[in-house]
């Protein structure tokens, strides 16, 4: 693909005098491609719900892409210095959304800014990942690896207790998974990944079930319950998370094989709370049908296939760690998601990557992509370099 | 894609090919387990989900059919229906509960010139109010200009719609409204009454629909409702319509009734009375009331029923407001008095007295008794002629022309004690049980009054009102209560005065004009006491028979000696046609044969008389009798004998001149 790139020939130069890479665009042609049919899978949703939403969805898709090919010109080695900087950024735009930020539906998500409000704990995900990568790259010659692992959790955990307490436990979550494969990448001992594992779920029983019990939020232990036993928990508390996923398994049973198209108005006429957002998968599959789900779903098997295969051939570990944060961010969002929508898992809120409507997670989606972009790049350059020919 | 040769590049950390491989295993199992769910769901299970789906997204909100047709003998239309525009509210759509919701009531209710509080009301009467998503009617008949008003301010508008709607519509306007009766919205359990919601006359129906409240709209309800329509509205979760509209199911109109009304005499009906009120008044009787009641003695259908004070009927087609409500309610025109009204009859009864009396030997055609122009019969009372006037000794036929009080005293007096012919004879001629006219309740009873009667009245008080020998609370500053209390008597036991009294139609009987007419029309007929009847068929909307009604029901065939019955008979027709009869004045110069007495009926309280005509006029084809009252109205031929003759002209196509008379009788 990338050979195909046609570069009209500049006055005054000999194009063949220039190095061949930088006639290259540089991408992975597959994971673009595989972006590109989910923004377009996107719009094509968007338009049955709302006109509205469709066009600035498709400003947010553009916009996203132009990021995308931006950072993927960058070296992403660079950003390993910056560690810090990214690190404090991250946990400032969480605490001001803390501060200011608007409510929405009972979470404090996101800080408007005049014509749009941005969620800060969105653009977090990546910059936490970047953070974690160059951390562990850093740490990993002087720390043994039990220590490594300590400080990578609590250095993670710091964002992770924000944004749940905003509360956004979706995004916690992928924070925390993000953490989890770039310490399993770095090649920490299973021991201590196990023990981690260990943590992390004593952790959630204490926040979902034994909180509630001292009076902490409860709404997500609500939602856990609800899920878990739909009879344990007064209808009062439960009937909207637990209606939002029967509405959702209606829409999508409702689906069948092949969608029901324009006439697919169940989700279209909101019975289906967040149809845009956390529930696009749901419009998804009731517009398109099974035929339509798997199409999506391949899409993401492609896009997390290449992220693989770039965690394998990056040029040094940060790039890898890197890589292997964003493939488990991805992972993680479209499995929760999707398995929320088809209610093999309890309603979290964590977006569709790409598919799902708003500017922030759309951003940050093509940020991770462009991150993925430019170590593809990197490391084609350094095996170039090195007189060899990466395979992908 | 990439040029040859292939080469792998050694990854940094060792194992991070193998962790790679696990994490690329561990998204395949997700990626299978979401395609399995999927599966599951949309191919396996998918028909399910997508019945719910649809089931979700449409509401179906019934159109009101229009109510059938009412119909005269003639097929004239006596009520109908027309198409309206109507503002509703749909409830699910309103603004929260709060400030905004009473700012949209009230602008609302600014638009339409009503209370804001009458609009919250009916969207809050969840007990009639239809459900929630479906439109709740506001007002009907909404001006050109308040429609517009709110079409072009959609947006400060939420909830409420226009749309058209089949209204009740009575071409006649405030002729014959207690017989066609109201429709309004079916009512609900209240505080005071189980309502008509799920009672057997409204069986199906349910909250939210306008039914037939009185008369025949009520009566015959289940013909005139009609099937409503279905329109399956698609909407979204929060109830608004989105626009696709699936095709609706019409609404199939009501039956149409046919009636034995016929339009023209019901028509005269109301103006005669109304000309025998203004007379009464004329006369300084104050006549705040009439009715009447024209039926065929031959076969007990009614031809024409009416009552005064009135009311435009269509004031109920769209739901009055409440000043309107009482200001109808307050007049009296609320009260069928032809068929409720109850009252003394006056001399109008003496036929009936007559008729007891020849059949029980009391008396025989050829008796001649009354002379002198008060009777005493023991009693402290003086039983006098109208007027003390003394007629002299005359016999049964020369009595009823004159209308000789004092040859009934004579009968009542003889008649007093087992086997109580009077009595008997009005029973039997139906007064004193429900005549059972296709109207809801069927008419009064009225009084024959007896010894039990007076009895059971004594009782009846003295438990109400009195504790022991003393006055209830309630009653304790009344003197008549203390008195009765303390002698145990609230009336005098049965005395010969109240026989006495019975047998010139005073005393405790009351009566309605209808059964005078059911009553004169059995002793013309030979004895058939009809069940009078309005209704006589049920149409197709398109004016098919659907199902013609049984014909009126006899109550009994009463016994009546064809001797008496032409004794009688020449008295009636000697009182309205011959110079000494009390009527002459009115029906002396008819062209036609008639039988008519008068009656004027002394009411104990203080009011004026009260005014009666009964009259049959036969016919080879259109027999008919027909009773007229008038309250507080005069004298017999005064006011109602007038009345009548106007009615009968109308009836017969004759010239119409309201001729009142002045005789004084009873």
């Amino acid at each position: 693909m990338a050979t195909n790139v046609i570069q009209k020939p500049q006055p005054g130069r000999d194009p063949a005098s220039l190095p061949a890479r930088t006639l290259r665009l540089g991408l992975d042609p597959l994971l673009t491609l595989a972006a590109i049919g989910l923004g377009v899978s996107s719009l094509v949703t968007l338009n049955g719900i709302s006109h509205t939403q469709m066009v600035r969805q498709g400003v947010y898709l553009g916009a996203g892409f132009v990021a995308m090919l931006v950072l993927s010109r960058f070296d992403y080695s660079r950003l390993r210095e910056l560690k810090w900087g990214l690190y404090v950024i991250l946990i400032g735009a969480i605490l001001v959304v803390l501060g200011v930020g608007q409510s929405i539906g009972g979470s404090t998500r996101s800080i408007g800014v005049s014509v749009f409000s941005f969620e800060g704990s969105e653009l977090g995900k990546v910059l936490l990942i970047v953070f974690l990568a160059a951390f562990v790259v850093d740490s990993s010659r002087k720390t043994s690896s039990r220590q490594l692992v300590a400080r990578v959790m609590l250095l993670a955990l710091c964002p992770t207790m924000l944004v749940i307490a905003e509360p956004d436990l979706g995004s916690g979550l992928v924070y925390i998974a993000a953490a989890f494969a770039v310490l399993y990448i770095a090649g920490v001992h299973w021991k201590h990944l196990t023990a981690v594992l260990m943590l992390g779920i004593g952790a959630l029983v204490l926040v979902l079930l034994v909180g509630p019990l001292v009076g902490f939020h409860t709404y997500q232990a609500d939602r856990l319950s609800a899920f878990l036993d739909p009879g344990s928990v007064p209808v009062s508390q439960i009937s909207h998370a637990l209606y939002q996923q029967q509405q959702s398994l209606i829409a999508i049973g409702a689906g069948q094989k092949f969608g029901l198209g324009a006439v697919a108005t169940h989700t279209a006429a909101n019975f289906v709370p967040l149809n845009s957002t956390d529930f696009i998968f749901a419009a998804l599959a009731e517009r398109f049908g099974f035929a339509g789900a798997a199409f999506v779903l391949s899409l993401y098997a492609l896009i997390i296939w290449r992220t693989l295969r770039i965690v394998a051939a990056a040029k040094n570990l940060f790039g890898a760690l890197v890589a292997a944060g964003v493939v488990a961010m991805l992972m993680f969002q479209v499995f929760v998601n999707v398995g929320v929508a088809v209610d093999i898992l309890p309603v979290t809120g964590v977006t569709l990557p790409l598919l799902s409507y708003g500017g922030s997670s759309v951003l940050t989606t093509f940020l991770a992509l462009g991150l993925l972009q430019s170590i593809y790049a990197q490391a084609r350059i350094a095996a170039g370099m090195k007189g060899r020919v990466l395979s992908f | 894609m990439i040029e040859a040769p292939l080469q792998r590049r050694a990854p940094l950390p060792p194992q991070l090919t193998r962790r790679v491989g696990v994490l690329g295993v561990l998204a395949l199992v997700l990626f299978g387990i979401i395609a399995f769910r999927l599966w599951y769901l949309q191919v396996l299970t998918g028909t399910q989900n997508a019945a719910k789906a649809s089931a979700n997204v449409t509401r179906d909100i019934a159109i009101a059919p229009p109510r059938g047709n009412i119909l005269d003998s003639q097929g004239n239309l006596l009520a109908s229906w027309r198409v309206a525009p109507e503002v509703a509210i749909v409830a699910d759509n309103l603004p929260p509960a709060g400030a905004k919701r009473r700012v949209l009531y009230r602008r609302l209710a600014r638009v339409l010139g009503m209370s804001p509080q009458t609009v919250k009301a009916t969207v809050d009467n969840l007990a009639v109010a239809p459900p929630r998503y479906a439109p709740t009617a506001i007002k009907d008949d909404v001006t050109t200009y308040a429609l517009d008003y709110i079409a072009e301010r959609k947006a400060l508008f939420p909830g409420v719609v226009e749309r058209q709607v089949y209204l009740r519509d009575y071409p006649q306007g405030d002729i014959g409204s207690v017989v066609f009766g109201q429709v309004g919205q079916i009512t609900g359990p209240s505080p005071t009454s189980t309502g008509e919601l799920g009672t057997a006359r409204y069986k199906g129906i349910s909250a939210g629909t306008t039914v037939g409240q009185s008369g025949l709209e009520a009566e015959y309800q289940p013909y005139l409702q009609g099937t409503p329509g279905v329109d399956r509205v698609a909407v979204d979760a929060a109830g608004y319509p989105t626009g696709a509209q699936p095709s609706p199911t019409l609404p199939i109109p009501g039956d149409q009734l046919s009636t034995s009304i016929d339009l023209g005499l019901e028509r005269e009906g109301y103006i005669a009375a109304r000309k025998a009120e203004a007379w009464a008044r004329v006369n300084h009787d104050p006549a705040p009331a009439a009715s009447f009641v024209a039926m065929d003695p031959m076969t007990g259908r009614v031809l024409a029923l009416g009552s005064l004070p009135t009311y435009n009927a269509n004031a109920f087609a769209t739901p009055p407001s409440t000043s309107q409500y009482a200001a109808i309610s307050a007049s009296g025109a609320l009260n069928d008095r032809a068929t409720d009204g109850q009252y003394p009859t006056g001399s109008t009864f003496k036929p009936i007295t007559a008729l007891g009396a020849l059949k029980d030997g009391v008396i025989t055609t050829q008796t001649t008794q009354g002379t002198g122009a008060c009777l005493s019969f023991g009693t402290k009372q003086q039983f006098c002629n109208s007027g003390k006037a003394n007629y002299g000794n005359r016999d049964l036929v020369s009595a009823l022309a004159v209308s000789e009080d004092t040859y009934f005293y004579l009968v009542g007096a003889a008649a007093n004690g087992a086997p109580w012919a009077i009595q008997s004879e009005a029973r039997a001629l139906g007064i004193g049980s429900v005549p059972g006219i296709d109207l809801p309740g069927g008419g009064a009873a009225g009084v024959v009054p007896d010894p039990a009667y007076v009895a059971n009245l004594n009782a009846q008080f003295l438990a109400a009102a009195c504790a022991g020998n003393r006055p209830r609370p309630a009653y304790a500053a009344n003197a008549l209560a203390i008195k009765a209390c303390s002698q145990h008597l609230y009336q005098e036991p049965w005395t010969i005065g109240q026989n006495i009294l019975l047998a010139t139609g005073q005393g405790f009987l009351l009566a309605s004009p209808l059964q005078m007419a059911v009553a004169y029309s059995a002793i013309v007929n030979g004895g058939t006491v009809w069940t009078p009847q309005i209704g006589r068929a049920i149409l197709s909307p398109s004016g098919q028979l659907v199902q013609q009604l049984p014909p009126p029901a006899a109550v009994r065939h009463v016994h009546i000696d064809p001797t008496d019955q032409a004794a009688v008979m020449a008295g009636l027709h000697d009182a309205a046609q011959t110079p000494q009869g009390t009527s002459y004045a009115v029906f002396g110069n008819f062209p036609r044969t008639v039988y008519g007495k008068t009656g004027t009926a002394v009411h104990a309280n203080g009011q004026k008389d009260q005014s009666w005509y009964v009259v049959y006029a036969p016919d080879p084809k259109r027999p008919i009798v027909i009773a007229v009252t008038v309250e507080q109205g005069g004298f017999g031929a005064a006011a109602a004998a007038p009345a009548a003759r106007l009615m009968l002209s109308q009836w017969f196509g004759l010239p119409k001149t309201f001729n009142p008379g002045t005789n004084p009788d009873r």
